[in-house]
């Protein structure tokens, strides 16, 4: 794992990331008791996605670009969707848009409580993993396996299937739940916000190590609820830009040593932040009364600035869509059609959501058969690259004479503060095909 | 060797475990597809894909349960490898290839903590030649699936006749 020379110059060397999802390794260099190098590498196979959609109908890119992620799918339909819909002039309408925020939320509550439960936890207790924690603490463990359980239900129940949903599509839906279907989902979820209350003051007890840092923060923010199936793009510094002007503010940079691009800020190359504490501190103001009161309870104020308190701003956006599922069971109304018809036609759309882990971006070119001719996709992992490096950078400058083994764990977990998904964020190989 | 299978009682459980997108990694979705294709409506709920996080969720209140995945410890390709999870923990120096944090091996682990295993606990897979993302399964893998939905055909028809 380490390498030292007489000069005092170390090498850490993480073979492999755990607890995160892919596959991924850390490389850091320090000499003469400073980082010199610090690389985040990320060796999961590239992934075609953006070439293997080149050719294909605009109605196959929600399904073939929820294949990119096992633990958020829906969030690769739902940016797809909306960027087609924008091109094809598609407005499905409330009804539609609220079932499939439903299923978000659905997408939101596995996701959070899969990491804070199973990969993030244990860091603060001691644990090396779930199992080992479980053994302690066999109730929480239960308690959170439940409350997972509870957004899968709604992924099999809108979605058509908790993994890689199919039932979502351009237009709407291709079957919608029936009454006494949402009723019974209604009732889980009511069970579930009890456990979504525990899981915060859960969090609300771990012990956050202190490290705060100044970051730039960058969301959707919607005109009204919190940001998670559209909105405008908004950042601590003032950017306010609609999802169509994404290219001409967040560029994608290559770097040597990995397979995912990284993505800046212009002007500037600035590093930024998205995901969880991104989207709560800049739509704070968007969450429901009782769901700010709870966070205050939990020792949040409204704006969170360490990553290692990420556990407990994911607590409250769980409890946050466990409740909002609930408010869309109550005023749904089914739609007077499972979906719209749907015209091809030359044109470029652009869509982002808020998947779990921050904004994912999707972009289409279709020609006049809505054949798609260019893809672009940048998932949230990408754009937390930068971010990821610079906090271990900040976490380990001044704890360098500790052993290698503890700047390894100390890495690792401010890695997992950002619940990385390594496989979503290396799919980035361009591909440029010249016919002749 | 027992793959934990006991044929009386109540009806079979299939969890298919994999990535369907990663070359032989996809067998546990494949055997899923193809054997709800051969299956009556009736049982076809009793055969699942699932993320191995979620394994808990499926088997709660079913006592006979069969996991199916691409295995991985430099065996040769395609070999077929059956454990009785119930009897046995999985094998060291043998994974189950999963590209995603919470593997089987720490699901399983986990299940027996919180006393959630099912009663009955076998595993049937084949070894993987490649699980390379975007390929098709190898010539290998093809047929050991094959022979693995034959025989789990023939469980289920035992089993759902009783």
């Amino acid at each position: 794992m380490s390498e030292a020379s007489a000069n005092s110059s170390r090498r850490i060397q993480l073979d492999y990331l755990t607890r995160v999802e892919g596959e991924g390794a850390l490389s850091i260099q320090i000499a003469d008791q400073q980082i010199s190098q610090l690389q985040l590498k990320i060796f999961e196979p590239p992934r075609f996605f953006e070439g293997l959609l080149q050719g294909r109908d605009y109605s196959e890119a929600p399904d073939v670009t929820s294949r990119i992620c096992g633990i958020c799918p829906f969030a690769y339909q739902m940016s797809s969707i909306q960027a087609l819909e924008t091109a094809l002039d598609v407005d499905v309408g409330p009804d539609l848009s609220a079932l499939r925020r439903l299923l978000y939320c659905g997408e939101w509550i596995a996701s959070h409580t899969l990491h804070i439960y199973m990969l993030h936890g244990p860091d603060y207790l001691g644990y090396a993993n779930v199992v080992e924690m479980a053994k302690a603490h066999p109730q929480t463990v239960t308690k959170g396996l439940a409350l997972k359980k509870a957004g899968n239900d709604i992924m099999a129940l809108i979605g058509g299937r908790e993994i890689h949903p199919i039932n979502a599509r351009v237009g709407g839906f291709y079957r919608l739940p029936s009454k006494a279907e949402l009723d019974g989902l209604a009732v889980t979820l009511k069970e579930a916000e009890q456990y979504a209350r525990d899981t915060l003051e859960w969090t609300a007890g771990l012990p956050i190590p202190e490290f705060q840092q100044d970051y730039l923060f960058v969301a959707l923010r919607q005109e009204q609820g919190y940001p998670m199936d559209h909105g405008r793009v908004v950042s601590s510094h003032g950017l306010d830009i609609p999802v169509s002007s994404y290219e001409q503010y967040f560029e994608e940079q290559q770097v040597p040593y990995s397979h995912a691009l990284q993505a800046v800020l212009q002007p500037g190359a600035h590093c930024y932040q998205v995901g969880p504490l991104a989207r709560y501190a800049l739509n704070f103001d968007r969450l429901p009364a009782e769901v700010q009161r709870a966070a205050e309870q939990a020792g949040l104020s409204e704006v969170c600035n360490n990553p290692f308190a990420s556990i407990q701003v994911r607590a409250v956006e769980v409890l946050y869509a466990v409740i909002e599922a609930q408010r869309l069971i109550n005023v749904y109304r089914a739609p007077a059609q499972a979906w719209l018809p749907v015209t091809a036609k030359a044109a470029n759309g652009y869509g982002a959501t808020e998947a779990p882990r921050g904004i994912l971006y999707h972009r289409y070119q279709l020609d006049q058969q809505g054949l798609i001719q260019a893809a672009n996709i940048i998932p949230p992992t990408s754009q937390n690259q930068q971010v990821m490096e610079r906090d271990i950078r900040h976490l380990l400058a001044p704890v360098l004479d500790q052993s290698d083994e503890v700047l390894g764990q100390l890495a690792e977990r401010s890695v997992r503060n950002y619940d990385p998904c390594i496989s979503c964020a290396t799919h980035f190989l361009k591909l440029d095909v010249t016919r002749e | 060797m027992n793959d934990g299978l006991v044929t009386a009682g109540a009806g079979l459980l299939v969890l298919g475990l994999g990535d369907p997108n990663r070359g032989d990694d996809s067998l546990g979705a494949e055997v899923v597809a193809a054997l709800r294709l051969e299956l009556p409506i009736a049982v076809r709920n009793s055969v699942l894909h699932c993320l191995p996080s979620s394994l808990m969720d499926h088997w709660q209140g079913a006592d006979n349960v069969v996991l199916v995945d691409a295995v991985c410890s430099g065996g040769e390709p395609g070999n077929i490898v059956r454990f009785d999870l119930t009897q046995q923990d999985f094998p060291q120096g043998l994974q189950a290839v999963s590209a995603h944090a919470v593997s089987v091996v720490e699901t399983l682990a986990l299940a027996k903590v919180l006393g959630r295993m099912p009663v009955r606990l076998g595993f049937i897979g084949a070894e993987c030649q490649q699980f390379k993302v975007g390929h098709p399964m190898s010539a290998l893998m093809v047929d050991a699936k094959e022979k693995i939905v034959a025989e789990l055909l023939a469980k289920m028809a035992i089993n759902h006749s009783d």
